[in-house]
């Protein structure tokens, strides 16, 4: 069981005097990454469900943060989504959690109710042979199930921190023996418009409570936050391989008309079947359109969009994956999960109407190394639009060469 | 800067420039679609519905590698398929009208998620077409209100904007736009317990309505009568009298007096 943080006491809440403009984040130092699971000193049935779901080691911020939550700590970390924060989280509540007592211990506040919900599916499976009972409170025409289940007992709540405060004032959520407070996503949190509720829901809490914050950034919003909420909080920062542009080769072909578009394609087809490509579309539409037309003209393409049936979108991933199928034309709306190794050819059929997105269908992250071509089919009108993009991106985007099959 | 460049590309802005650049385009590219339609005859069948759609995919998918030739016959068979339909679903027991009601759902979020991403109003109108269900059209209404005041930021402006344009091409019946409202409202007081901007933001989408003609201030009074939580309708309403210009409001005094009684 960790114990308080031994820098509280007294009942007092937060810091003394401190001078908020002069909050900033500096990472603590001397924290050592522990790269074994085993090294972490973690009970045998938490430690258990850790590899059955699925981890082998651990990742870089359970390495830093974890130990420093287990010795009670308050603990601020700067991490992203996609980094595994959220089976940090339930590793480092499912060791501190006494499942003896069937009592409320760690409460673990988010931005949304589906992280809420993926919060406490993660807590249940790395939490399953130490027999660990989360629950997240998500209200709608659950408040019923919401209030059997926390009367009935559980050791871990999450929840919106609206939700949380409603549950608690509805008296269904007793505060008492709550030890840990996790605020997850806290800058999305206060985006959302939750200031008022997280400090309603901390007013609830006991004043030995120990605070653990995580936040892809740290304004000064969220500062000052901690340094109401924390005493000499440990520091980590922790950087997700981000999407870059850096090694890809853009170039763009003036095609002028809509309908020129489709010849195009249709040239660069050899091209496309070198390797493996996505064509990219801007709407579902458009991707039926396209693909029964190339497979008209004899063209051997897969297409996939949200419109199409869970099963068939796996299947039709899975072929593409294993290479059985060459060409993928789709939409943005799956771009950030297409992360094919062997994709090294990205066609913008339409140049995507919002910057952002550019990147999510083009960018490659660090994992799979910095190289591939992507090709952008501009009308005439579409020309400024690319030069945005490439402002914006701080990138340079060529019109294509006639040797581009080399450069694949 | 990272928090930078997120608010610089999501800025309300941008989608609104987005929304204006790409409609016209798109308006050229539809045409494109009906001149290569003219070309080829398995065109014209995907248009005739979003169940058929489903089907040709799959089976031109599946001979993807065959001549041009043998296209328009399985295409051709599948169009005869539905034909029967509809008159077994009409007795069909309650699973298959669920059935019916998730796969109606499914593609009503796909549809709208789409909207949300590229902005292409009538791209959004024909694939609510497409559905061929206008029976679902408040459920439509509740959920466009609902996954765009999820986001964040959440979009107001862009489902505005998608419900007067359904409501002003006569996809939606002012009735449609106001059981759908309802039905968001009468969920607002749970709704606004875990997205506290929620009450504000549909205020702005009502008194955005109000201003197009879409819908009036009786609508507001209405569901202001089915909210209970005190806080949540004083944000609705105030939302609502921002959103509208001083000389409705004055037109319309006596119903925002009636509605101000409400708070």
């Amino acid at each position: 069981m960790a114990t308080a943080n031994p820098g509280r006491g007294g009942g007092r809440r937060g810091g003394g005097a401190m001078d908020d403009d002069k909050l900033v984040f500096e990472t603590t130092d001397g924290i050592e990454p522990i790269t074994s699971f085993n090294d972490m000193g973690i009970k045998e049935d938490v430690l258990r469900g850790v590899y059955e779901y699925g981890f082998e080691k651990p990742s870089a911020i359970q390495q830093r943060a974890v130990m420093p939550i287990l010795q009670g700590r308050d603990v601020i970390a700067q991490a992203q989504s996609g980094t595994g924060k959220t089976s940090m989280i339930a590793l480092s509540v499912c060791q501190v959690v006494d499942t003896s007592s069937r009592e409320v211990q760690a409460l673990i506040l988010s931005p949304t109710r589906e992280l809420a919900t993926q919060t406490e599916k993660t807590i249940q499976a790395i939490g399953l042979h130490a027999n660990i009972q989360a629950h997240a409170c998500i209200g709608g025409n659950s408040v019923g199930e919401d209030i059997r289940k926390l009367e009935h007992g559980v050791h871990v709540v999450s929840g919106t921190p609206g939700r949380v405060c409603d549950m608690i004032k509805r008296r269904s959520l007793r505060t008492r023996a709550i030890k840990l407070l996790i605020l997850d996503e806290s800058d999305e949190m206060l985006s959302r418009g939750f200031k008022d509720q997280i400090y309603d829901v901390y007013r609830y809490l006991p004043p030995d409570l120990q605070v653990c914050l995580v936040s892809a950034t740290l304004p000064h919003e969220i500062l000052e936050m901690t340094s109401k909420f924390m005493t000499e909080p440990v520091k980590i920062l922790v950087k997700r391989d981000e999407l870059t542009l850096e090694g890809i080769k853009q170039f763009f072909v003036a095609v002028e008309k809509e309908e020129w578009k489709f010849d195009t394609l249709c040239d660069l087809y050899d091209t496309l079947t070198i390797t493996q490509a996505v064509i990219f579309c801007n709407t579902k539409r458009k991707v039926d359109y396209l693909s029964e037309k190339m497979r008209s003209h004899n063209f051997t393409v897969s297409s996939m969009h949200g419109d199409m049936p869970q099963k068939e979108r796996d299947a039709i991933m899975n072929e593409f994956r294993s290479g059985d199928s060459r060409v993928l034309i789709t939409t943005d709306v799956w771009a950030r999960g297409i992360d094919v190794q062997q994709v090294s050819l990205v066609i913008n059929y339409d140049l995507p109407n919002n910057r952002e997105l550019y990147i999510h269908r083009i960018g490659r992250s660090g994992r799979f190394g910095r190289k591939g071509v992507a090709i952008n089919f501009v009308k005439s009108d579409d020309i400024k639009i690319l030069r945005d993009i490439e402002q914006y991106y701080s990138t340079q985007i060529d019109e294509m060469p006639m040797n581009v099959a080399d450069l694949i | 800067m990272q928090q930078g460049d997120s608010m610089l590309s999501l800025r309300p802005g941008g989608g609104r420039g987005g929304s204006r650049r790409f409609a016209p385009r798109f308006t050229l590219s539809s045409s494109s679609d009906l001149t290569n339609g003219g070309d080829a005859p398995s065109f014209a069948v995907k248009g005739s519905g979003g169940l058929l759609n489903d089907r040709p995919s799959a089976l031109v998918q599946g001979n993807g590698s065959q001549q041009p030739k043998p296209v328009p016959s399985p295409t051709r068979q599948t169009v005869e398929k539905p034909k029967p339909q509809p008159q077994p679903q009409e007795v069909a027991p309650p699973t298959t009208t669920s059935l019916n009601t998730v796969e109606l759902s499914r593609k009503t979020n796909s549809l709208l998620e789409e909207y949300f991403n590229v902005r292409l109003l009538d791209e959004a109108l024909q694939c609510i077409e497409e559905l061929k269900t206008p029976s679902y059209h408040p459920e439509l209404v509740k959920e466009a209100i609902s996954l765009g005041l999820e986001k964040n930021p959440p979009c107001v402006e862009p489902v505005a904007k998608l419900l007067e344009h359904l409501v002003s091409k006569n996809v939606l019946t002012p009735k449609d736009l106001r059981n759908g409202c309802l039905l968001y409202g009468s969920m607002l007081d749970d709704i606004g317990i875990d997205l506290p901007k929620a009450p504000n933001n549909f205020g702005e989408i009502l008194g955005s309505l109000v201003m197009a003609k879409a819908s009036d201030s009786e609508l507001v009074k209405e569901i202001l009568m089915k909210m209970g939580d005190e806080w949540f309708k004083k944000a609705v309403l105030e939302a609502v009298m921002r959103s509208v210009s001083e000389s409705l409001l004055t037109t319309e005094a006596v119903e925002v007096e009636a509605c101000r009684g409400l708070v």
